[in-house]
């Protein structure tokens, strides 16, 4: 854009061109960047960024998440881990048999007792909730520990 | 000045283009890259020309990952232990001339491991044909070569297991949880029986 099109052009020779006389048009009158936080931004950054400054928690070195490693599923999704058939099976399961659902091998290592089983099965896990295990019992079935 | 309800700036702009002391990210730019996929191509088939009909793979042990996350899974592993090879009766100098992985290093802890890769090895050495250093390549060209990977691990199909029902005259969730605590406490027991033989 040519200078004559400027709207400046019309400022020309008023003092503070626009920009005020006691504001005054400066580079950066809050200071640069994200300066302030603590100090003359405190309001906004506590009004609109609560739990931008400080920590919570404790520090933990080299963490190996993998030993900690605990997947859970429910007694109601038993059977969508357990794979194609094996509700079938255990609805139709003799007396004293049932299907075995080994968990540990689907990656799972912990039965918890949400919702509700009718069938019998043998579950293969690492752990139990109890009420998983009542469940599971009260359903004809075992709940088995392994590794 | 951040003004009103608008994300806090955080951008690193200086840091991870530098290729200076402030970061070694230099930019590089893969311009090369078809050429490069071109070549690789050409000396990977010349390689196979080379070696044929050998395989172009080496004979991979199976093992299990580790850490008790994946312990339950088996995968192809560098190479064969010095005892795998020894109970295969294949000495490791013998193996390395044909096709089949070393890993020195690589020990063995369980007696069910051991056996599966001692198989695996029999049934290599039973289909492993061996021809002199020196033939003619059109007498050579009439055997075809073995491509990707050498005895694949095969996943066995999903078959529903019966069982029959044995509940634990303990219950699970009781077992578990009494191991659990005496785990913790294996160290006050072992510190309470030393206190007392030293009485």
């Amino acid at each position: 854009m040519p200078t004559r099109a400027h709207k400046n052009r019309k400022k020309r020779g008023h003092v503070s061109a626009g920009h005020g006389r006691i504001g005054k048009h400066r580079s950066h009158p809050g200071g640069r960047g994200n300066a302030g936080g603590q100090h003359h931004h405190r309001i906004m950054m506590d009004k609109y960024h609560p739990g931008y400054f400080g920590k919570v928690g404790m520090r933990q070195f080299h963490v190996l998440k993998n030993r900690k490693f605990c997947d859970t599923t429910n007694v109601d999704k038993i059977f969508n881990v357990a794979g194609e058939g094996v509700y079938e099976a255990a609805k139709s399961a003799p007396k004293g048999k049932a299907p075995v659902i080994d968990l540990n091998a689907a990656g799972i290592f912990k039965l918890l007792g949400n919702g509700q089983i009718t069938v019998p099965v043998i579950v293969k896990a690492k752990y139990f909730s109890q009420l998983a295990e009542k469940k599971i019992v009260a359903a004809g079935g075992a709940c088995i520990l392994s590794c | 000045m951040v003004k009103h309800n608008n994300v806090v700036p955080n951008a690193h702009f200086h840091k991870k283009w530098a290729n200076s002391s402030r970061g070694p990210l230099g930019v590089k730019v893969n311009l090369n890259q078809a050429s490069k996929k071109k070549s690789r191509r050409v000396k990977r088939a010349a390689k196979a020309a080379a070696i044929a009909p050998a395989p172009l793979d080496k004979l991979r042990p199976a093992v299990h990952c580790p850490t008790q996350r994946y312990n339950t899974k088996v995968r192809l592993g560098r190479g064969f232990s010095l005892g795998e090879l020894k109970a295969a009766g294949i000495t490791a100098a013998y193996a390395q001339t044909v096709g089949i992985a070393v890993d020195k290093r690589r020990s063995n802890k369980s007696e069910e491991a051991k056996a599966v890769n001692v198989d695996r090895l029999k049934a290599y050495m039973a289909n492993l044909v061996v021809f002199p250093k020196r033939k003619a390549a059109g007498e050579m060209s009439k055997f075809t070569q073995v491509k990707g990977v050498v005895m694949p691990l095969t996943k066995p199909a999903a078959v529903v297991v019966m069982g029959d029902v044995e509940v634990p005259s303990v219950p699970s969730f009781i077992q578990m949880r009494k191991a659990r605590v005496e785990t913790k406490l294996a160290g006050s027991y072992i510190s309470a029986a030393v206190r007392k033989a030293a009485e």
